[in-house]
């Protein structure tokens, strides 16, 4: 495996304090706090969707069980939302201490697209907030109503390519090259399957969610 | 030495957008989250006291604001800064991380509490309404989020001041020993904290005082119930974060006290005292003036004064941020890293064997330089050493400064970057033959832009 380019460490040490079993530790706890972060995203993308859906069929057809089902997703949402951006700080604080060149690298060469994950997730949380907080104010102007969750629900699923291009760069320094960016990062075929996979999992993770949401709601 | 790829941003450069982003989170996480939690609790206190239902839905409201600001923006914003400085100085958060990882896991968890008794306290406020047995359970959500948020506070404050006076952390250099308990009790830490605390507490209670004229615009007796109530926090904790603001800037290098004229306003304007005065006079006039007359004459105050009130705390708090970001110069870990990511200990190494070599992303037909690469390793030299505060040609242009300078006049001030007139820049590192590819590089901008945009 031949690699271009091969950063250094910072030369400052792990904060093990010398207790070396730490480390595994961090790895595990990274694992951990990676998959409660991703079942809270997972959740967030299916319920916001689905929401945006039920509103638009409970318009269509005039059925208020679909727009119920539409607006007692909102919670679910803002709950997910916040707690998803909770716990990814939880990795993000790990891989950062643990790979701190690998991934600072690869978050350089995605920028300025790195940054979409702070301010294109503070539009889709607001957009998100105006649907969720708006829901009875707009009941006679549904298709600006629609268009509100619309826009959040596209700019939360424009977040994983950001994340997943980064992610798939740090675990691969070996195809860095000198004009590496967030395109060529993204347009790989590891980096779509594992968006692909994701977003499909995102669906299934989301049944499963409101298999359970609705029957504790029904109850 | 330089182990990082090179992000340009071109026009704004890279102070501006983390500033951007860095001092809408203090006006938020300050003041909705840290500062409102601590005032909102009191107000509910206060109207479960007095069994005041008006004044309970007032807060509910205010709250409203607050978490939509706290949760979408002020959170956001905070793991933004982050995200800035890991593809703006990533040396740098590199280090912080690896010394206050575990101050920051312990912030993590508390922000966990934080947010959830957050989201508990704000999504049940009306499923508890005042006079019923459970609204006494629902007034300690609010407790735990304001004391596990002051919490989270004074962990990331104990990082800051550790940047400015970072004390005797390092027990030994080679191979790095840090003292982790020297860093987080590090000088200016407790008065930073409460110096914020209480300014905190001072522009929520501004804050409040600004919702509460929309809120209760419609109900004269309430509004000045509201400004009444609030405005009294207000006076209370401006004198006591001023005094926790002098003990804070006892702390302070010397060489960061002579800095704070040019951080107040500019390096341009920092010559003229009218001007440093003015700004900071008017800014604390405008909270006078806002805060007094909504105080005194809350039914018959206007808009502009609650706008006023709101700008003039806003304007302190931006001017605040930048002083202490610009007195830090030129380091961006007192002492111990420079601005530009240059740890201290590094630059005799760097003069020596060269900034290129040390450079992990430079090709290894840059690592030297040589007549015919001069404009392409000046540059490279230029990205790398200069553009954490200057861009070419937008915000700090580096074009405009240098315009009128021939080569040989460029080289020589390069070699007295850290100096009197300039003592906020780092030195340049490198060697002789980089510092003449990076005065050749600055030159072409005014001299041969065509060429010096090729490379």
């Amino acid at each position: 495996m031949h690699f271009n380019f091969i950063p250094g460490d910072i030369p400052l040490p792990l904060p093990t304090g010398g207790f070396d079993f730490l480390v595994p530790f961090f790895h595990g706890l990274l694992v951990v706090s990676w998959v409660v972060h991703i079942l809270f995203i997972n959740v967030l993308l299916g319920a916001s969707l689905a929401s945006v859906y039920f509103n638009k069929r409970g318009a269509r057809d005039h059925n208020p069980v679909f727009d119920r089902v539409g607006y007692l997703l909102t919670t679910p949402v803002t709950i997910s939302e916040n707690m998803g951006a909770l716990w990814g700080v939880a990795p993000l604080l790990l891989v950062s201490v643990l790979f701190t060149p690998l991934f600072y690298s690869a978050a350089v060469m995605n920028s300025p697209q790195w940054l979409h994950i702070i301010y294109g997730n503070i539009v889709a949380f607001l957009c998100s907030y105006l649907y969720k907080f708006t829901w009875h104010k707009l009941e006679d102007r549904k298709s600006l109503h629609i268009a509100i969750g619309t826009i959040s629900v596209i700019l939360f699923f424009s977040l994983p390519p950001v994340f997943m291009a980064t992610v798939q760069l740090y675990f691969t320094p070996s195809t860095w090259e000198q004009g590496t960016n967030f395109w060529s990062a993204l347009l790989r075929p590891d980096t779509l399957f594992r968006l692909a996979h994701f977003y499909l999992a995102t669906f299934a993770v989301s049944g499963v969610f409101m298999l359970l949401y609705g029957n504790a709601k029904r109850k | 030495m330089f182990d990082y790829p090179i992000f340009d941003m071109p026009m704004f450069g890279h102070r501006l957008i983390f500033a951007f982003d860095a001092i809408v989170h203090v006006f938020i996480s300050h003041g909705a989250a840290v500062g409102g939690s601590i005032v909102l609790v009191l107000a509910q206190w206060f109207a479960i006291k007095n069994n005041d239902r008006k004044f309970d839905e007032l807060a509910y409201k205010i709250l409203f604001t607050f978490f939509i600001l706290a949760t979408a923006i002020g959170a956001l914003t905070g793991i933004g800064i982050w995200v800035h400085v890991n593809i703006i100085n990533p040396a740098a958060i590199g280090a912080l991380l690896r010394v206050f990882f575990w101050k920051w896991f312990v912030e993590w968890i508390v922000f966990n509490v934080e947010m959830v008794f957050l989201l508990w306290w704000f999504l049940t406020w009306k499923k508890y309404p005042l006079g019923t047995p459970g609204k006494t359970f629902h007034f300690k959500l609010g407790v735990t989020y304001a004391v596990s948020s002051w919490f989270t506070m004074a962990i990331i404050t104990a990082i800051l001041g550790f940047m400015m006076t970072p004390g005797q952390w390092l027990v030994s250099e080679f191979p790095a020993k840090p003292d982790y308990l020297a860093a987080l009790f590090n000088p200016s830490w407790i008065p930073s904290l409460g110096f914020r605390t209480f300014f905190s507490v001072a522009w929520a209670s501004a804050a409040s005082m600004f919702l509460a004229w929309f809120f209760a615009h419609d109900d004269e007796d309430m509004r000045q119930y509201a400004m009444r109530f609030f405005g009294r926090i207000l006076w209370v904790a401006v004198p006591v974060f001023l005094a926790f603001g002098y003990w804070y800037y006892l702390q302070f290098p010397q060489a960061a006290k002579d800095m704070f004229p040019i951080g107040a306003v500019t390096r341009q304007l920092a010559g003229n005292p009218m001007a440093v005065w003015g700004l900071t006079g008017g800014l604390a006039a405008f909270v006078v003036i806002g805060g007094a007359t909504l105080y005194v004459r809350p039914k018959h105050a206007p808009l502009a004064v609650a706008v006023l009130l709101l700008v003039g705390c806003m304007g302190l708090i931006a001017e605040f941020e930048r002083v202490r970001e610009f007195v830090r110069k030129p380091f961006i870990i007192y002492g111990y890293m420079y601005a530009n990511g240059v740890r201290v200990m590094d630059v005799p190494v760097l003069n020596r064997d060269g900034f290129l070599k040390r450079a992990a992303f430079v090709p290894d037909e840059l690592k030297t330089v040589t007549e015919a690469n001069k404009l392409q390793t000046g540059k490279l030299l230029y990205e790398m050493e200069c553009r954490y505060c200057h861009t070419v040609d937008g915000v700090n242009a580096i074009k405009a400064r240098v315009k009128g300078w021939d080569e040989a006049a460029i080289y020589h001030r390069i070699g007295s970057l850290n100096s009197p007139a300039t003592p906020f820049m780092p030195p340049f590192a490198g060697t002789d033959d980089e510092r003449h590819a990076l005065a050749a590089y600055l030159a072409s901008l005014n001299t041969t832009p065509a060429l010096a945009a090729q490379h």
